[in-house]
């Protein structure tokens, strides 16, 4: 069932009968999840919008079977629910338990650790997934089972929301929630299930339209969210983007608006941590060739064209972060040239047509710095991008030869280098006199920086070659080890595949 | 298993013997050699401590011996830590717990002790004495551990290099005869945080009078390179002001000669082709940059590198020095650079037990005549200096030791 995945843990029998595909998801397993997300996205943004037109702004759902749907927004004043009733009606307690026991005593962990969120062991480690065998069986954690640091447990996340289970009071309700899902009787087109399914496809709405609620359940307007969406998009990866359906859980829900307890902080933390990007090392060769196609293609009819298919392939081995940060990374600098070079010629040949035409024509010098920005951006995004430390596995799995896979990651390592070092350059000049207070200052002795930087950045280059490297031998690495991922391999390989061909195209036309 | 402490003066080839010990067969090497400056030392593919111990996790040969010990010198580090962001006792401990996860028979550990603070260094050693290795230390600090069971090997300098101790002693002879005025220092409210790090310094005011010496002593990471570095300017306070002689003064904003800043690792600091070229840098831009200091030391280039015995290295390339060398040439330039505060970060790290006492002498003949001295150290050897202050940096404020 759509939008199941992600929430809490739960049997198969909270979710009724009749729909085998809502069995439950435990532990949140991303790859469901997003599965799903990306599946409802576009259908869930369609009939939020419906529900928000037929019902105002006040709340989700209709009048009728208020009593099996507790509303977001308004408390149900006809047939108010106690929590204990409420408990009772749900059984989300004891059957998530019991699902939680039975993945504790898989991994044999403590009973008593049911409250699951981010950052805890037990969260990661155990998947119960649909897809798994028969629906909802557990399985340990695989390799290739994406991590899920990201993932709230919105419904099960603290002990007050167990307490108040599937009816929590209005004051608990201007978070994300999740409805109870009405019990036997009502499946297929039953008016209690349609009412259960706009109030959760409400919630979804919240969630991508980055509404959030006050303490009577009215929705606003948050400025902040949208802007945080992007800032985590870009900070952590694709994952977290909006439309995959995580935005609310990435921000709203754990900024401590409705949570003010002490897992509003943890799970703060949680969300906020860099996530590891596990991206396929073909779709980074792809990249990396596209890149160097682009970088050497000549003319303006293959730039646009080789610059499309390097964000195509991006994206379509599912490197949205790249793409991302490609776009973020370039643009400005491409802008600003362009703003540049136009300023220069519109000086020398007055305010016409004609600095425009000079711009883009083909052959123009500026095309060439374009051909050398997306290029070289894609090249180093390709190779340079991998998470901490991996680098240099993520060059010998692929083959490359141990002192060729050395020389690039430590040229991507260098950056951060040469980074700290030209700060400490400037302390230096500073320190001795050489460098005036002021940006300007720094600009104007850029070469004395550049040049003390450099320096340092090689000679500590070079004693670590010769002590770390050469001396202990620290390039004696293992053998290249297997990639596992084998969808994502497939998926890079058709993605290296179909960029190889259309750039040979494009290079044939070219030669032509 | 065993410990032998390689003890004997500067330049006389500790470290040569070090790395033989270490690798004595080109093709094969028997040991790990840990370089002095930890940096170095890093792979240079992390960014992170985490990524770091990952790497050093990774090689086949090198599981075996993870479980060699239980101790984990860098179980305080945050594994998300940027290994930029490590102060140099932090790189050390990381270094050595890197180092552990390796299984060969050897560990070859050359001045590296020494940037620990004293709690940190015993600890150190008596980690390493547990480990069933053959290990080898160069450490100027050798003579006043707790060292049982353990051997010494003493190596001598050999004939034809220079004696740069005697040569500290005759510039701090030079120095006698010198009065120069230096302004007093305050600092009057400091804050100073981080973006998104921790705060270094809160409503921190203390006063720095020129003629005294002043001994930092604060555990790694607590702040004193950021002291130094909001003193010469390249921070900025959040809160409060420095003054000068009583007067505001805003070093990220001023031109003003105050500070001269000793970095602990020299090749920071160290420029240009060769080593006289540096010096003869520093000392143009000095003269003709305004400064706090009325008077001089009188000394020019020639003659400053004639009284400290580095003829020798006069042509050689900064970053070709030995360490030593490079660092007592870090020492050195302070004298050209005509600043009215000298602020040194372990400026006897790498020295011996001479050579700490002839910087001693020179810092104290330096206050005496009339600069204001700060020493960052976390050793003893400057405990003699007559009328020395110890200043520490506890919770997050400068305060003199023992008030």
């Amino acid at each position: 069932m759509p939008g199941e995945a992600g929430t809490s843990v739960r049997s198969n029998r909270t979710q009724g009968g009749g729909n085998k595909g809502a069995k439950a998801s435990a532990f949140c397993s991303i790859d469901l999840h997003r599965q799903n997300a990306m599946r409802e996205s576009w259908v869930v943004v369609f009939i939020s919008f419906r529900v928000l037109r037929a019902h105002g702004s006040r709340g989700y759902g209709g009048p009728s079977h208020a009593y099996l749907v507790p509303r977001l927004g308004r408390p149900n004043e006809r047939y108010p629910i106690g929590s204990r009733r409420a408990l009772h009606r749900t059984q989300c307690r004891p059957r998530s338990r019991r699902v939680h026991y039975k993945a504790a005593d898989l991994l044999g962990r403590r009973r008593n650790d049911h409250i699951c969120y981010p950052g805890r062991r037990t969260s990661v480690e155990g998947i119960c997934s649909r897809s798994a065998g028969r629906g909802g069986q557990l399985r340990h954690r695989r390799a290739f089972d994406q991590p899920r640091d990201h993932v709230v447990h919105p419904h099960a996340d603290s002990d007050s929301r167990l307490q108040h289970a599937g009816c929590p009071p209005a004051s608990a309700r201007y978070d994300f929630w999740r409805p109870r899902r009405p019990r036997g009787g009502h499946s297929g087109h039953s008016p209690g299930r349609w009412a259960w399914r706009r109030s959760w496809l409400g919630q979804c709405a919240d969630n991508h339209l980055c509404l959030r609620r006050n303490h009577r359940g009215w929705r606003f307007r948050d400025s902040r969210g949208s802007l945080e969406i992007w800032r985590n998009a870009l900070q952590f990866g694709a994952r977290n983007w909006p439309s995959f359906g995580t935005a609310r859980q990435n921000h709203s829900a754990c900024r401590g608006s409705g949570v003010t307890d002490g897992h509003a902080a943890s799970c703060s933390l949680a969300v906020r941590r860099p996530v590891e990007m596990r991206a396929s090392m073909l779709s980074r060769i792809a990249l990396g060739l596209a890149g160097i196609v682009v970088a050497t293609s000549m003319g303006r009819d293959q730039l646009a064209p080789a610059a499309a298919i390097v964000l195509a392939a991006y994206l379509g081995a599912g490197e949205h972060r790249l793409a991302l940060r490609l776009a973020t990374t370039i643009t400005p600098i491409i802008l600003f040239s362009g703003i540049l070079w136009l300023l220069v010629d519109g000086i020398t040949l007055e305010w016409t047509i004609e600095p425009m035409r000079r711009l883009i024509a083909a052959n123009a010098n500026f095309l060439s710095l374009l051909r050398a920005l997306v290029g070289s951006s894609a090249i180093v995004l390709a190779f340079a991008t991998v998470p901490d430390g991996e680098a240099l596995v993520a060059l010998r799995q692929l083959r490359i030869p141990a002192a060729a896979a050395t020389v690039l990651a430590a040229g991507a390592t260098m950056g951060a280098t040469v980074a700290e070092n030209s700060m400490r350059s400037i302390t230096a000049l500073r320190a001795q006199g050489f460098l005036a207070p002021g940006k300007l200052a720094l600009l104007r002795r850029l070469g004395s920086v550049a040049a003390l930087t450099w320096t340092t950045s090689l000679s500590e280059v070079v004693a670590r070659a010769e002590g770390k490297w050469g001396g202990n031998g620290f390039l004696t690495l293992p053998p290249p080890q297997p990639i596992r991922d084998r969808p994502a391999a497939i998926r890079g390989s058709c993605v290296l595949f179909s960029t190889a061909v259309v750039m040979g195209l494009l290079m044939a036309g070219a030669g032509r | 298993m065993s410990i032998t402490y390689h003890l004997g003066p500067n330049l006389s080839g500790r470290s040569e013997a070090l790395r033989n010990v270490a690798w004595p067969n080109a093709s094969r090497p028997d040991g790990i050699y840990l370089h002095p400056n930890p940096v170095v030392n890093f792979s240079g593919f992390a960014r992170t401590v985490a990524g770091e111990t990952f790497l050093h996790n990774m090689a086949p040969a090198q599981q075996a011996s993870t479980n060699s010990t239980d101790v984990n010198p860098v179980s305080d580090l945050a594994p998300s830590q940027s290994l930029l962001t490590l102060s140099g006792g932090q790189q050390v401990r990381l270094v050595l717990a890197c180092a552990l996860r390796s299984s060969r028979p050897i560990l070859c550990v050359d001045g590296l002790l020494e940037q620990l603070d004293p709690l940190a260094r015993g600890a150190a050693i008596s980690m390493l004495s547990e480990l069933p290795r053959e290990i080898h230390i160069a450490d100027n600090y050798g003579g006043l551990v707790a060292r049982a069971a353990a051997r010494d090997r003493l190596h001598h300098r050999k004939p034809g290099i220079p004696d740069l101790n005697a040569g500290l002693a005759d510039v701090a002879r030079t120095l006698r005869g010198v009065r120069v005025n230096a302004p007093d220092l305050e600092l009057r409210n400091i804050g100073f945080r981080y973006k998104g790090g921790a705060t270094v310094f809160t409503d921190t005011s203390f006063v720095l009078r020129a003629g005294r010496t002043y001994l930092l002593q604060a555990p790694n990471g607590s702040g004193k390179s950021t002291l130094a570095r909001l003193l010469v300017g390249v921070l900025r306070p959040n809160a409060g002001e420095i003054l000068v002689a009583g007067c505001r003064h805003a070093p990220h904003r001023s031109e003003l000669n105050l500070i001269f800043y000793g970095f602990q690792n020299h090749q920071d600091q160290l420029f240009g082709r060769t080593a006289s070229e540096y010096l003869e840098k520093v000392a143009a831009r000095a003269a003709i940059r305004p400064t706090f200091l009325e008077g001089s030391v009188g000394l020019d280039v020639a003659a400053l590198i004639g009284a400290s015995r580095l003829d020798h290295f006069r042509d050689v390339e900064p970053f070709e020095l030995p360490s030593f060398v490079g660092k007592r040439l870090s020492v050195i330039a302070a004298l050209a650079s005509r600043s009215p505060w000298l602020f040194f970060d372990e400026p006897s790290i790498g020295s011996d037990t001479e050579g700490r006492s002839a910087l001693g002498d020179l810092f104290h003949r330096l206050a005496e005549a009339g600069f204001g001295v700060v020493l960052v150290s976390h050793g003893s050897e400057f405990d003699n200096i007559p009328g020395i202050q110890r200043i520490t940096i506890r919770e997050s404020s400068l305060v003199l030791e023992g008030v």
